[in-house]
């Protein structure tokens, strides 16, 4: 469904990602690891559109992304939750929630979508009226998640959703992203959690330096000996 | 280590030629350019101390300029210094009287950060020039005040205003330089790259900015003192003036500003173009041309010509050589996995 | 003492300080959105009232019909200063802004001067000229219909900012810049019709201004220092804290000037802002949240 052929991004000066090739399937739960600095969130800022490639093709299925706009690739379904806040949080949940239909020129589908959101997503409902910013980190990172639903998604891009949250609503956005996943949307999640990531994907992408290191359903990737080297014996060795 | 001694070459090369200038050189109204142009080469490389090495870009140390150069025309009075030799001898106290002022109101300005910072400073330059005109007791107000007359004239009359003019640009080249590669220098380039961090690490942040505003200050002042000297004479719309904020944050700025030799360089190119856009342009149009090229500069090289060059002969170097990926920004706070 | 004076100082404060409210809210939403401080304020309202200039003296056209020609003339102006110059900053934008607007402010002073030399000029009404009485004093109309004015077009924007689509997305973009592209808002877009927004405000201040004092192309080192003054006062970004701090330094500047001295009030201006940062360093009011996460 994605597929990055040799790919190249940088900012300004040297490239962050050197060469890249890697492909997410359709329909799967695809999580990238690696060590800091190895540029998984670049890979998804590509996508998006944020970065644009210096060398290499990005394709969506059959179509190349390479160049188009953010709005553009919105457009196609690709979306994105990224690793700081995303929320406006002078605006209320419920106009957080409707700003995410923005592309949308029909105000009465905008409606019928909020209408599905709200519903799909019940703690929403008592909050609506609420300043987004008032909201605790998780449940600002869960109307994040729940926004990108005001747009038909086909691909979610997340960026370390479980960042700064307490444990609890920590398995609250996987249980909900897994479930997500299982109703046919295919997702690619950055996640610092290692094990955690690994362990509800489907499949895994473990980058090192701005390439690819290794790729394969979850468990051959957990299973991997040189996964454990490359996180210097961290937790991985204990997915066993 | 090469490259060190290639800039030391460099360096006394360009002041022998600076020497021999005036000597070799004997218009009188090209020497007054080379004046102007030494004393801006001073300004822009003490701005840059603040604005370059902390990233507190300053709109309103040209307030400084002019507090030096009442200063040293109002102790002139006072204390009866006759024009001559000795009365160079007052461009440090009317420093010193500017650095003094300088404390309470880069204190004030220092509590807030980047932007506000550039904004209370704009307001500085406003709150002196108006304090020139309306003290009129001390500055004679929009009069303006006559300094001492130097016994010497003719031809030789430029002559003493350029050497003291490279020796002031030479100190504040030397003091930024020692400051750039000693501690304290470092230290103020960590409040540049991460402000909180430097606190977080128990860097004095608070008294480093401060420092760093106050010998901004102290300098700038010096050139506002021996421009009121040059002139003769010192009121408030051209001892307070806004362009000249804009000049030395632009030579930095075109030369590449944190840089030691970045300012020398804009400072070297901006001011001499700058008189020569005044006396050959009529009025507004040599604000168009000088904006306009200003504009190009910063769009086009924003990092500035000096390192801008540097970076540029360093690839082609290490091209030769390994290839090897470009050295990145210098960050003092290491980054850790920065912007991945 | 004398009861007029304050009574003078206090209406002329608020009356103008509406004009300064106009120019002032240009300037910290261009801020808002942009997160540029747009230095060129002070020309384009200069150039605003230089235009207004034109239109009452060649056209004989009612300066405040001829509004309706400057203000969109000033927008398409902003947009177009927006896409060739300062759309093109990357990096270190809040720095690069002060000096890239400043040369622009530069070049259109200089221009300017080149079109109308440097002798002051001032905008020609009959309302100038007449004046109401008020308490014990007499008020030009001018003062009046440049505050009536003022409160219609910050009335129009007020609807716009919150009552429309366009005015939710700029909202959030300022809130949130990068998620505002992410959700498919166009910022560079955003960032042009601001930029346009806030030179149209310049040309409606410019005007007031132009009508209340003389101007030439130099005023603008005096109006930008004073308006960014506001704004930092209101709190950078923040549209009702200018409209506030305009209000609240014109009518102590004014007070100042009618019953102390003229010469001194200008710097009580810059006391009071030197003052309220030693007390409170981010300003009267809170700056926009975004910025201080």
């Amino acid at each position: 469904m994605l597929t990055f052929q040799n790919v190249c991004v940088g900012y300004g000066g040297s490239d962050i990602l050197k060469g890249l090739s890697l492909t997410v399937e359709e329909g799967s739960l695809t999580c990238i690891v690696g060590p800091n600095g190895a540029g998984k969130s670049t890979v998804l800022r590509t996508v998006s559109g944020l970065l644009k490639p210096r060398k290499g093709t990005v394709l969506f299925g059959n179509t190349p992304l390479n160049g188009a706009t953010p709005r553009r690739i919105l457009e196609m379904g690709i979306l994105q939750v990224p690793q700081e806040r995303s929320l406006f949080p002078q605006l209320s949940v419920l106009e957080n929630i409707r700003l995410g239909g923005f592309i949308l020129k029909d105000r009465k589908l905008v409606d019928a979508r909020v209408e599905a959101v709200v519903e799909r997503f019940p703690f929403i409902k008592d909050r609506a009226r609420e300043l987004a910013g008032s909201l605790s980190g998780g449940q600002q990172k869960l109307v994040e998640f729940a926004r990108c639903f005001m747009l038909e998604p086909k691909l979610i891009l997340l960026d370390e959703p479980s960042m700064g949250l307490d444990p609890q609503t920590f398995r609250q956005v996987f249980e909900t992203v897994a479930e997500v996943h299982r109703e046919g949307c295919t997702v690619l999640m950055v996640e610092q959690n290692t094990k955690s990531g690994l362990q509800i994907a489907t499949h895994g992408i473990v980058m090192e330096s701005g390439t690819l290191r290794l790729s394969g359903t979850n468990v051959e990737v957990l299973q991997n000996p040189a996964i454990g080297q490359l996180f210097l014996g961290g937790t991985l060795s204990m997915a066993k | 280590m090469k490259r060190k001694r290639v800039q030391a070459a460099m360096m006394v090369a360009a002041v022998i030629v600076a020497a021999v200038f005036p000597l070799v050189v004997s218009n009188a109204a090209i020497d007054s350019v080379a004046i102007f142009t030494l004393m801006y080469v001073a300004m822009a490389s003490a701005w840059n101390i603040l604005g370059g090495f902390t990233g507190y870009v300053s709109l309103g140390h040209a307030s400084f300029f002019g507090v030096g150069a009442y200063a040293f025309t109002i102790l002139c009075h006072v204390w009866h210094v006759p024009g001559g030799w000795i009365t160079f001898a007052m461009l440090p106290v009317a420093g010193v009287v500017a650095a003094l002022i300088a404390i309470p109101f880069g204190w004030v300005a220092l509590r807030t950060r980047k932007h506000t910072f550039v904004v209370i400073t704009i307001a500085y330059l406003f709150i002196f020039q108006l304090l020139a005109y309306n003290l009129t007791g001390l500055t004679n107000g929009s009069a303006g005040l006559g300094s001492p007359i130097p016994s010497w004239t003719g031809s030789f009359f430029n002559i003493p205003f350029f050497y003291v003019a490279l020796a002031l640009a030479l100190i504040v080249i030397a003091v930024a330089a020692w400051i750039r590669s000693s501690r304290l220098g470092l230290h103020l380039l960590a409040i540049r790259d991460d402000e909180d961090r430097a606190l977080g690490l128990g860097i004095k942040t608070g008294r480093l900015k401060l420092s760093a505003f106050v010998i901004a200050a102290l300098f700038i002042a010096m050139a506002g003192a021996l421009y009121a000297y040059y002139i003769t004479y010192v009121y408030p719309p051209f001892a307070m003036n806004p362009l000249d904020d804009l000049a030395m944050a632009l030579m930095s700025f075109t030369g590449g500003v944190g840089t030691i030799a970045g300012p020398i360089i804009g400072a070297l190119l901006v001011e001499p173009s700058q008189q020569y856009f005044t006396v050959a342009f009529q009025s507004g149009l040599n604000l168009v041309t000088y904006g306009g090229l200003f504009l190009v500069v910063i769009l086009l090289i924003p990092r500035g010509l000096w390192p801008t060059l540097r970076d540029f002969v360093a690839s082609r170097q290490s091209r030769q050589r390994v290839p090897q990926a470009p050295a990145a920004e210098t960050s003092v706070l290491s980054s850790e996995g920065g912007g991945q | 003492m004398n009861v007029g004076l304050w009574e003078t100082g206090i209406v002329t404060g608020i009356l103008t300080g509406g004009v300064y409210a106009l120019m002032a809210s240009g300037l910290t939403l261009v801020f808002g959105v942009l997160e540029i401080i747009n230095v060129a304020q002070g020309s384009l309202i200069i150039a605003g009232a230089y235009l207004s200039y034109v239109l009452q003296r060649y056209l004989h056209m009612n300066i405040f019909i001829g509004l309706i020609l400057t203000m969109p003339f000033m927008f398409c102006v902003g947009y177009i200063i927006d896409r060739v110059f300062i759309r093109r900053m990357k990096v270190d934008r809040v720095m690069m802004s002060i000096l890239v607007t400043f040369g622009v402010a530069l070049v259109i002073e200089g221009l300017l001067t080149m079109i109308f030399s440097s002798g002051y000029v001032h905008l020609q009404s009959g309302a100038i000229n007449a004046s109401f009485p008020f308490g014990g004093m007499r008020v030009p109309y001018i003062y009046l219909y440049c505050f009536l004015m003022s409160l219609v077009i910050l009335a129009a924007l007020y609807v716009l900012l919150y009552r429309t689509a366009f005015g939710r997305a700029l909202r959030a973009t300022v809130q949130n810049r990068n998620a505002a592209q992410l959700i498919g808002i166009d910022v560079n877009r955003m960032s042009s019709i601001t930029y346009g927004i806030g030179a149209a405000l310049a040309a409606a201040g410019g005007m007031g201004y132009g009508a209340i004092s003389s101007f030439n192309g130099n005023s603008q080192y005096d109006l930008i220092s004073r308006v960014l003054v506001i704004i930092v006062l209101g709190g950078m970004g923040n549209v009702g804290g200018a409209l506030i701090a305009a209000l609240g330094m014109l009518v102590v500047e004014d007070v100042v000037a009618a019953v102390w001295s003229p010469s001194w009030s200008t710097l009580v201006f810059f006391i009071i802002l030197a003052a309220t940062l030693v007390i409170r360093p981010q300003g009267l009011f809170r700056a926009k949240e975004a910025r201080q996460q």
